[in-house]
């Protein structure tokens, strides 16, 4: 589903609760690719923004996140299944979050992927800590 | 207890003054008498996650509750009963917080390792520790570490800076630039009009990092604080953001 070989795909009920499980899978995604922690705070942070953006824009039963990897970068897409009219809406571009999660990554999309609801997919690259 | 914790008048006086209550300057005046005791009850529940301050505030309500229900005539010495009611104050501020309750007691213990071994190791890197790094330098599992910064972050991160002993840099950091402020556009307030409510540091770094594009290290060398404390703020501020939105 993303550029990079995909690492993990998680289904959860869409709750604020199961949000928390997505950013520990995340967390744990950055953490092996050795990212320092401040950029796994902030991929943290970039997946919380994500999935109130999109519980806010439609409703919805199931969040599902992808998350790819290589040496230099993770790629994570976040999709509910919720019906928008219209993705991206003019109002979630201009919202808060779109606004945080494009300032905490390298890369941020609206997509809409086949058989899926509104999606956001972003990117972020780090500088491999040597060790 | 030291010398210190003892009030500075002697034992006739204090007896006359608790005969004066509940008359407000005699009050007044058995606080500041007692006060070392509370800085001595908060000091020692120091170091586990709540900033000194808020501990201190917590430890003299306690000294003035058991100022007003101190009854002398039960031959218990004031002391000993205070004690007693500002170490039940503190108990209550750590559960009413939550960490008592939903951090079980190793994890809180991996949580304030992992804490301090973040800070030592972010000044002494100049960036951020990786995890594998903090697992080696604290001689725990990797998985333990991200169990702990999750607590770190599900709990409050600000308090976590509060100094505990050795780490008194963060207090003096907030001190330099309290004044510093900005003027934050209103086109970008509506975005969010809940920015209003924050303090105005983190307003002032969500915005320098949200609305000007500015990396954690660009701001950390304009205000004067360290990058750790810049993320920290971060985080929490947003966190803080989201609870106000209700999302």
């Amino acid at each position: 589903m993303t550029d990079l070989p995909t690492v993990v795909f998680v289904e959860v009920a869409a709750t604020p609760g199961s949000v928390q499980i997505l950013r520990n899978v995340v967390a744990g995604v950055a953490a092996r690719l050795d990212m320092p922690i401040d950029q796994i705070e902030e991929v943290r942070l970039a997946v919380t923004e994500v999935a109130s953006l999109l519980l806010d824009e439609a409703e919805a039963t199931v969040l599902r996140m992808t998350v790819g990897r290589d040496a230099e970068a993770l790629d994570v897409m976040l999709s509910s299944d919720g019906e928008a009219d219209q993705w991206p809406s003019e109002r979630a571009l201009a919202s808060w979050p779109w606004l945080v999660v494009k300032g905490l990554t390298d890369e941020i999309r609206a997509e809409r992927p086949a058989g899926e609801g509104p999606s956001i997919r972003f990117t972020k690259r780090h500088e491999r800590v040597d060790r | 207890m030291s010398d210190r914790t003892r009030p500075s008048r002697p034992e006739d006086e204090i007896a006359e003054l608790f005969r004066r209550l509940p008359d407000p300057s005699a009050r007044e005046d058995l606080a500041k008498e007692f006060l070392p005791l509370a800085e001595y009850f908060a000091r020692r529940f120091a170091g586990r996650g709540e900033p000194v301050d808020d501990l201190t505030q917590t430890a003299s309500l306690g000294l003035l509750n058991a100022i007003d229900r101190f009854d002398p005539e039960r031959g218990v010495p004031f002391s000993t009963y205070a004690a007693a009611t500002i170490v039940g104050e503190l108990k209550r501020h750590f559960r009413d917080r939550g960490w008592a309750l939903r951090v079980p007691r190793n994890v809180q213990e991996t949580a304030i390792l992992v804490n301090r071994t973040v800070s030592s190791m972010w000044q002494d890197l100049g960036r951020a520790p990786t995890v594998a790094e903090i697992a080696s330098a604290a001689d725990i599992g990797e998985d333990d570490v991200l169990q702990a910064l999750d607590a770190l972050q599900a709990y409050t991160t600000d308090s976590l800076d509060a100094p505990t002993g050795d780490a008194t840099s963060t207090a003096a950091e907030s001190i330099g630039s309290e004044d510093r402020s900005f003027e934050v556009s209103e086109e970008w307030l509506s975005v969010a009009p809940a920015l209003r409510d924050l303090p105005e540091r983190e307003r002032t770094i969500l915005y320098l990092r949200f609305f000007e594009g500015k990396t954690q290290t660009e701001i950390a060398d304009e205000l004067e604080i360290s990058q750790m404390h810049v993320s920290r703020l971060v985080s929490q501020s947003l966190e803080k953001l989201r609870k106000q939105t209700g999302t």
